[in-house]
């Protein structure tokens, strides 16, 4: 039973061959995902709408080179779900279907073992007895013949015919013995030797239960684990959603997560942008010199985001409200806000805008 | 004597366990709920970015700070074209919310010619966002369309709403968001 499992193992942990080339990753990855519209196929196969974006995206992926085969897998099941996976994961509920056959197994291997064991030791029992039966019959046949109660003759071949008996019984049990048991220890039920049992019992779960693991391990579907899962755009997309919310809560703490995001990611223009407005927000309640620190850094911060994309509205409209209000600069104010209108803002930054529009323009007009 | 007792308790047990099996999947009912499950329910938005069919620069990342409901939409299915004037019924109350939320057609597997015309026929003038390779649609999890995503301001996903919508509810489940959100 051990050496079946541990040659299984050896078969499995021995494969070898993985994809070469990026054709044979997108095929390999694919084959292992179902068509999330179709019954019974996988992308690999499927021509459906759904099973083409899906390829299309890993091969993307792929080209890219940025995430290994097992992010990419989880990737996609972390949008779809679990059922996208056509192999059962290693991990969770699904390593029953890997480990709950294997253990089976290994118990009914036990199990077949433990009552042909009992048979034996039934069918050992009951030839004992025989011979026993046979051999007390054979003292009251001599008994008898003592007493007179038998013939010399009766008496002579009833005995020859137990002894005949006795002797073929004899014979069997010998042969149901291995040479080192004896006919005592053959003769002790299972049952009452309950602490060997027991000890028996739990090496046998052990070794199923292991056995299950590791071959769930080797054979299930390997995904990147859920912290390690993301890759640096996913990690700071989650910080930047954290230091979003916490904002206007606490604009310390958001300030100190926008700094994470730039130490991964320097080139981040959400971070640069909203950890200069924070700044800005925090700097008007200041004294002069603060802010004039806060301005320097800020404009720096803002210019910087807005180089790098000229597109986000945001660092814009940011940029316009700090001029005005730390700089006193209602020109460039006025500049960077109507860029900023001119870019659609979202809802939250409009507002900000709409309220100093109307004090720009009225500095203009001094 | 005991083996024997051994087996019928165990053998009991396992009866017991299948037969409430049996029952949990005839009494249960299936999921037939309209909002549906996603693993990126309460998750940052996938920073997807393509362009509209009037060739604007479209990012979801940079609409932080606005409702956000993204529509996948085909011209030739048709439960997008039946929940088609709710969503033009919804833009246009929108329009007058000072917290509006911004409405964007996906494009799935079909041609900005078809979605043009049939927005030029049946109303709505929110962008429309091209998808060609079906990049955004992977990003989501959507298989089939129509689908309909929510997302906060701070660009969480907030809601996934699959099959065709049904009058008010898009509406009211912005609103209720709307109102967690502020509270």
């Amino acid at each position: 039973m051990f050496l079946l499992v541990a040659v299984l193992l050896a078969f499995g942990t021995s494969r070898t061959g993985g994809p070469q080339t990026q054709q044979d990753r997108i095929d390999s990855i694919t084959a292992n995902l179902a068509c999330p519209t179709c019954s019974g196929e996988s992308v690999y196969v499927s021509r459906a709408v759904a099973a083409e974006a899906i390829r299309a995206e890993v091969a993307r992926q792929v080209a890219t080179g940025l995430r290994s085969d097992d992010e990419i897998l989880s990737y996609v099941e972390q949008r779809f779900g679990g059922e996208v996976l056509l192999v059962p994961r290693a991990s969770g509920v699904d390593s029953l279907v890997w480990a709950l056959p294997v253990a089976a197994l290994v118990f009914s291997l036990f199990l077949l073992f433990s009552a042909f064991t009992k048979k034996r030791t039934n069918l050992s029992g009951e030839l004992t007895e025989q011979r026993d039966f046979l051999v007390n019959s054979l003292q009251d046949l001599e008994q008898e013949h003592k007493f007179g109660d038998l013939g010399d003759q009766e008496f002579e071949s009833l005995r020859e015919e137990y002894e005949s008996r006795a002797a073929s019984v004899n014979s069997q049990i010998e042969n149901l013995l291995s040479p080192s048991q004896t006919l005592s220890e053959t003769a002790d039920p299972v049952e009452k030797n309950l602490s060997r049992t027991l000890v028996t019992t739990l090496i046998v779960l052990l070794v199923g239960t292991l056995a299950g693991w590791l071959v769930a391990k080797q054979s299930g579907q390997r995904l990147a684990g859920e912290s390690l899962a993301g890759s640096i755009e996913d990690s700071t997309a989650t910080i930047l959603s954290r230091a979003r919310a916490t904002n206007f809560v606490d604009p310390k703490a958001a300030i100190e997560l926008y700094t994470q995001v730039l130490e991964v990611d320097p080139d981040n223009v959400e971070a640069l942008t909203y950890r200069a407005w924070l700044l800005v927000l925090i700097a008007r309640s200041a004294g002069d010199e603060v802010k004039q620190l806060a301005f320097t850094s800020a404009s720096s911060d803002l210019e910087r985001a807005i180089a790098l994309d000229p597109n986000y509205p945001d660092a814009h409209c940011f940029l316009g409200i700090t001029r005005f209000r730390l700089g006193d600069d209602a020109p460039g104010a006025k500049e960077q806000l109507t860029i900023c209108a001119a870019k659609n803002p979202p809802a939250e930054v409009k507002s900000f805008v709409d309220s100093i529009v109307a004090e720009v323009d009225a500095a203009l007009d001094k | 004597m005991k083996s024997q007792n051994l087996v019928k308790i165990v053998s009991s047990v396992v009866g017991i366990v299948v037969a409430m099996f049996f029952v949990v999947l005839v009494v249960s009912d299936p999921d037939q709920d309209i909002v549906a499950k996603s693993p990126l329910l309460g998750q940052p938005a996938p920073a997807v970015a393509s362009t509209t069919i009037d060739g604007n620069q479209f990012a979801l990342e940079r609409r932080k700070g606005s409702w956000v409901v993204l529509n996948f939409f085909n011209s030739t299915c048709v439960p997008c074209i039946n929940e088609h004037d709710l969503l033009v019924e919804f833009a246009n109350s929108e329009a007058m919310n000072s917290n509006a939320a911004e409405i964007y057609t996906v494009i799935n597997d079909d041609s900005s010619d078809a979605v043009r015309a049939f927005f030029d026929k049946n109303g709505g003038d929110w962008p429309k966002i091209k998808d060609d390779n079906g990049a955004i649609a992977v990003a989501f999890g959507v298989a089939r369309v129509p689908e309909t995503w929510i997302i906060d301001p701070n660009g969480l996903v907030r809601l996934r709403i699959t099959g065709e919508l049904s009058p008010d509810l898009l509406s009211e489940q912005v609103n209720k968001l709307r109102d967690e959100f502020t509270s």
